[in-house]
């Protein structure tokens, strides 16, 4: 809503004074026009009376000049009494009386006073000589009364015509008498029922806004936070009422949007509380499920994690869905075309609000019945990495506002930690097997050459008594040596490997290049071992041996060899064993093949773990740090080792140094 | 109009009465101004005269009435023939005539020899007389319908 600067308020009371301006102008022009009006009426009267007065008076002179002629025979009164007639009947012509029949009326008159002047005059001239001329006097005064009569007859008529003119002129000013102030107090009422309208609407419309505003207030005081403040005006009240309602809506809106963020706060809260007591990932997922679909208002949803050998993606946990789609959903190939692998594989969030969008993340969207009509799939994301997906669907279309686009993520970033919490604790509890597994092993070969050094010592002080002079023979003696020696050679090994492990843990091993011929060490080392292997009963088949030197450290390249020949030895006992020896471009590989009791393929990657061993078969010794230490020397060398196995096929390691190790790490 | 009706009874009344004395006064002469070129009148042209319905002449001169004095016989003669109304009546009329519009009596003359010689002065004038034998040679006779 826009407003204009001036409030109507002010605009009102503006209006008002200019009302009131223009209203003082019209009753002064009102008054002065009536009043003028009347005025000229009086002036029309009062020379209409003027007139009847000179017709008055003419007619008085015309009584005394004729009683001048007739009875009084006096010429001085007559002439007195006739030149007042005369001047009062020129005074009326001068002044020209409007009705053109009293005008005519006193030109008559005029005339006939003319006339009658003549004959006065014969009448006065004749009188000087009366006895003779009294027949002539008596014939003039006949005829003079003519003129009288006609004189007489048009002043009368005058009179009695402008008698009537006064008398209506009168009645004319006497109806009108009121009419100024009726022009005066007509306006008045006028301006004051205006003055009084405005002032009563302003007012009311004033007290109308501020009643709604004020009642507004209370309800918003109360928490009615739905009230709506009606705008009647575009005023400063109505300006007021536009501002309050904006900020109640405000005010309402930031109320809900807490309510929404404290809710989900809580939500989150309860997840992360549960997955801090969740130890397994699946309790963790089903976790994620429940809360998710609980507050997304989803029909299904399931998260999926990414297989240790990242070719297909595991359903961990899913909720909502029929059996039938669990057991379709439970592995599927990362390369496969699905919300939940694309997700996974691209690191990327999809929300498809509806049907059409789903489908585009579908390889055959042909059925649509079986297809969400809307959902919600993100990748769980640990340190950059996807370790899989979250994903949730709605049979209905869904909008996902920005808050619940965020709810998903956050969960999908917790539920991400969460498994990575779980899945380390499960490594941890195996890690803690491994190593109770390793401390009785470890203690039993120990305590084996330790009780038959122990043994024989016991043996040979029994034989030797020297208060009877008794002393074992000397051959019993060489063989308690030679055993006991064995038996400590046996423990220093053992001690050497747990040593050569520690040492790795702390990075301390140290090695001393130099080049040397790969060809003779092994050879040295097939002669030392000639007779073990001759125990063993295994014959030695080298289908290869290229000469050739390397730079290495010449001592621990024969210790990688003695742990994989020893392997060979141990594991395949009465089959041969095949070595090879070949030369490659900047590389070498040593292959020793043995045929015996292979290792099974979930073990394979373990096997150069620390403190891990393929078998648990007890005849068969060893802490299981021997492939440990060969990798980590190997690896020390840039160079590689690896396994081949068929179980009870036999095994194939394979050690790839290179020629000369890269300037730098030397 | 209440007027004009008692003149209307007036004049029913006067013409019942009239045979009877018309006998009596057999003589009405009018006259006029010489320089008048009027000749004949009727009975009412007269009335009008009189009582100043009419008063100006054709060529636009004004009427000048000589009457006779009341008490003559002429002016009974005139009042009974011509007029056909009483003195009374007549007496009314120019009361209510001199207060209404002003207008008063023709002038009355004396004798039938005063009237022929103030006609004879006086233009615009006419009046009546009674006997045959005055000198009508200042004056024009007018011939009225019905009064020989």
């Amino acid at each position: 809503v826009s407003f204009v600067q001036s409030s109507s308020i002010v605009r009102r009371f503006r209006l008002l004074t200019v009302f009131l301006g223009i209203f003082l102008i019209l009753e002064f022009v009102g008054i002065l026009i009536s009043s003028q009006t009347y005025l000229s009426g009086l002036k029309k009267l009062n020379r209409v009376n003027t007139f009847v007065n000179l017709a008055a008076s003419s007619i008085v002179n015309l009584n005394s000049a004729t009683d001048a002629i007739e009875n009084n025979h006096s010429k001085t009164m007559y002439e007195a009494a006739e030149t007042e007639l005369n001047t009062a009947l020129n005074t009326v012509i001068e002044m020209h009386p409007a009705s053109p029949k009293v005008f005519g009326l006193f030109v008559d008159a005029q005339k006939s006073a003319k006339e009658l002047d003549l004959k006065a005059k014969e009448v006065f001239l004749l009188s000087e000589n009366p006895k003779k001329n009294a027949l002539a006097i008596s014939k003039d005064l006949l005829i003079l009364k003519q003129y009288e009569l006609d004189i007489n007859e048009s002043l009368r008529g005058a009179q009695i015509e402008l008698s009537k003119i006064a008398n209506q002129l009168f009645t004319e000013l006497y109806s009108n008498r009121l009419n100024p102030v009726l022009v005066a107090f007509g306006l008045a009422i006028l301006f004051f029922i205006i003055a009084l309208r405005i002032g009563l609407n302003t007012s009311k419309r004033l007290g109308e806004s501020l009643n709604y505003i004020l009642h507004a207030t209370d309800e918003v005081a109360r928490g009615n936070l739905n009230f709506k403040v009606p705008v009647l005006d575009h005023d400063e009240i109505g300006r007021l009422s536009v501002a309050f309602s904006e900020m109640v809506k405000n005010l309402e809106a930031s109320a809900r949007n807490e309510r929404i963020a404290g809710d989900r706060i809580s939500r989150l809260q309860d997840i992360t509380a549960e997955f801090s007591r969740a130890l397994n990932p699946e309790t963790v997922g089903n976790a994620v499920v429940l809360h998710g679909v609980a507050e997304l208002g989803a029909s299904g949803g399931y998260v999926a994690t990414i297989s240790a050998n990242r070719e297909t993606l595991e359903l961990l946990s899913a909720s909502g869905y029929s059996e039938e789609m669990f057991e379709k959903r439970r592995s599927a190939s990362l390369s496969a075309r699905m919300p939940s692998t694309i997700s996974a594989s691209t690191q990327i969030s999809f929300f498809c609000e509806n049907i059409q969008e789903v489908a585009s993340l579908f390889e055959h969207p042909s059925d649509p019945s079986q297809m969400p009509q809307a959902l919600a799939s993100v990748p769980l994301l640990l340190e950059g990495k996807s370790i899989g997906s979250l994903t949730f669907t709605f049979n209905h279309g869904k909008i996902f506002s920005p808050e619940e686009r965020d709810f998903v993520i956050a969960l999908a970033d917790l539920a991400s930690q969460a498994l990575q919490r779980a899945q380390l604790y499960d490594d941890a509890q195996k890690a803690i097997q491994v190593r109770e597994e390793f401390l009785s092993i470890a203690s039993h070969e120990l305590k084996t050459p330790i009780t038959s050094l122990k043994m024989q010592l016991q043996l040979a002080q029994m034989q030797t008594k020297p208060e009877q002079n008794l002393a074992p023979t000397p051959q019993k003696l060489a063989r308690v040596f030679a055993v006991s020696i064995n038996q400590v050679n046996r423990l220093t090994s053992l001690v050497d490997d747990l040593l050569d492990v520690s040492r790795f843990e702390a990075g301390k091993l140290s090695f001393d290049f130099a080049e040397f011929n790969l060809a003779s060490s092994l050879k040295e080392v097939l002669e030392r071992f000639e007779s073990a292997l001759a125990v063993a009963k295994c014959p030695i088949e080298i289908l290869r041996m290229d000469e050739v030197s390397i730079v290495a450290d010449n001592f621990r390249i024969e210790q990688v060899i003695v742990n994989l020949l020893s392997n060979a030895m141990k594991y395949g006992a009465g089959k041969p064993i095949q070595i090879t020896l070949t030369q490659k471009e900047a590389t070498v590989e040593l292959a020793f093949r043995d045929q015996g009791i292979g290792i099974p393929l979930d073990k394979q990657a373990v096997i150069f773990g620390r403190f891990e061993r393929a078998s648990n078969t007890q005849n068969i010794g060893g802490l299981g740090l021997g492939l440990y230490i060969a990798k980590q020397i190997v690896e020390a060398h840039h160079g590689e080792i690896k396994v081949e196995s068929q179980p009870e096929s036999g095994s194939t390691f394979t050690l790839v140094l290179p020629l000369k190790p890269s300037p730098k790490t030397v | 109009l209440k007027f004009s009706r008692i003149l209307g009874f007036a004049i029913i009344l006067g013409a019942f009465t009239l045979p009877a004395k018309s006998q009596e006064h057999a003589h009405l002469i009018f006259i006029v101004h010489p320089n008048n070129p009027i000749k004949d009148l009727t009975e009412q042209e007269i009335s009008d005269f009189y009582f100043k319905k009419a008063r100006f002449w054709k060529d636009g001169s004004k009427i000048r009435f000589f009457d006779q004095s009341p008490n003559s016989a002429a002016h009974r003669t005139f009042m009974q023939r011509i007029l056909k109304k009483t003195a009374r009546e007549i007496d009314l009329f120019w009361i209510s005539e001199k207060n209404y519009n002003g207008q008063g009596a023709p002038v009355a003359a004396p004798s039938d020899e005063m009237v022929i010689s103030s006609v004879a002065s006086l233009p615009g004038s006419i009046g009546y007389i009674s006997s045959t034998d005055e000198d009508l040679s200042g004056v024009k006779k007018v011939f009225v319908k019905g009064l020989e």
